[in-house]
């Protein structure tokens, strides 16, 4: 008998194993609801380069190609009049272009009219406006919302991409670094 | 005869008139998704399929079937276009994986991120295939002296006193 107790003690406490199991998923599965970031998927475009385009120009409607881009690092920022978050992040890439950083915006399903219209009122923050009016070339860049801004360096590599409105702080504290970086590549080349 | 069977509609009217809206309503809704584009047959029933199977990249959870999202509605006529440029399903959904990520498969690929989940339900029957041969081996480790056999032979016989 002695010895038919001493074999089922530890099997008594393995029985405990099931509910601290469950206990320990039901932790897993409820921090995962509350903490991962479900509103941003992960591009596949990263280290990629910019797919090929022939787009029009905003204003004077001529067609621009991959090889218009600036040679420089820049940053593509595709933004439409219904977009009420771009009107947000409108003043911080006004600021973004008067530090001299090139800014191609890529009017985003929208009316041409309506886009002239609110650059000339409120400011033209891009060096080049390219015009994707059913979402064609927003398909090859993988937007599924606008705003929506890709860092892109030198080489036409896109190196990051940003969902939402750029606030002045996310610039300051996690893009403009990011850009710099971009920067700093090409100074040394 | 007929009159109060006249009257048990009359009683149902309310009931009647409720079903009718219904159907009248899902059958419009049937009728939309539908007419939303024009492909011939064989092509209507692999768009059908593939839109199924397309998950929206801006909402959650949801396909680009039943998505009102206007990127669904955008990546609905992707999957148009394509198929009437005669790719195949496989060639489309490489496509849209290449621009939006694995994410937009809701059958997606093996890779070493996925291969886990197929292998979580294989790791976790052997474990418990391993407990139960080890629970069982334990059993049968537990012999019996002759005292006690002859003790248990007697309580089978004669049942506890």
């Amino acid at each position: 008998m002695v010895s038919h107790k001493r074999n089922v003690a530890p099997l008594r406490m393995a029985l405990w194993l099931p509910l601290v199991a469950f206990v320990g998923l039901c932790i897993v599965f409820f921090a995962s609801l509350e903490f991962s970031p479900r509103s941003e998927l992960p591009s596949p475009l990263i280290d990629r380069p910019v797919p090929t385009f022939s787009l029009p120009e905003l204003q004077s409607v001529s067609v621009m190609t991959s090889d218009d881009l600036p040679e420089e690092a820049f940053l593509l920022n595709v933004w439409a009049t219904w977009c009420f978050p771009c009107r947000e992040e409108h003043p911080v890439l006004m600021d973004i272009a008067a530090e001299g950083i090139a800014i191609v915006g890529l009017s985003y399903k929208d009316d041409d009219s309506k886009a002239i219209d609110w650059l000339n009122s409120i400011g033209d923050p891009y060096r080049l406006n390219l015009v994707d009016r059913d979402g064609e070339f927003g398909v090859d860049l993988g937007v599924y919302g606008v705003p929506a801004t890709y860092l892109i360096d030198s080489e036409r590599t896109i190196r990051y991409k940003h969902i939402g409105p750029i606030s002045s702080s996310q610039w300051r504290q996690k893009l403009a670094p990011i850009f710099k970086s971009l920067q700093a590549v090409d100074e040394h080349a | 005869m007929s009159m109060p069977n006249f009257t048990i509609w009359l009683d149902r009217a309310p009931q009647i008139l409720s079903s009718v809206v219904v159907l009248f309503v899902c059958a419009t809704s049937i009728g939309e998704s539908k007419s939303e584009v024009d492909l011939p047959p064989d092509l209507m029933e692999r768009y059908e399929v593939l839109i199924a199977e397309l998950r929206c990249p801006k909402c959650l959870n949801i396909n680009i079937a039943d998505s009102n999202a206007p990127i669904a509605t955008d990546l609905r006529m992707v999957v148009k276009n394509q198929l009437q440029e005669g790719k195949t399903n496989s060639e489309i959904k490489a496509f849209l994986r290449d621009r939006y990520g694995d994410f937009i498969d809701y059958n997606p690929p093996l890779t070493p991120a996925t291969l886990v989940l197929w292998a979580i339900p294989v790791v976790l029957l052997i474990c418990a295939a391993l407990t139960f041969t080890y629970i069982g081996s334990r059993r049968e480790k537990v012999e019996l002296s002759d005292e006690e056999k002859a003790r248990l032979q007697r309580l089978k016989v004669q049942g506890p006193s």
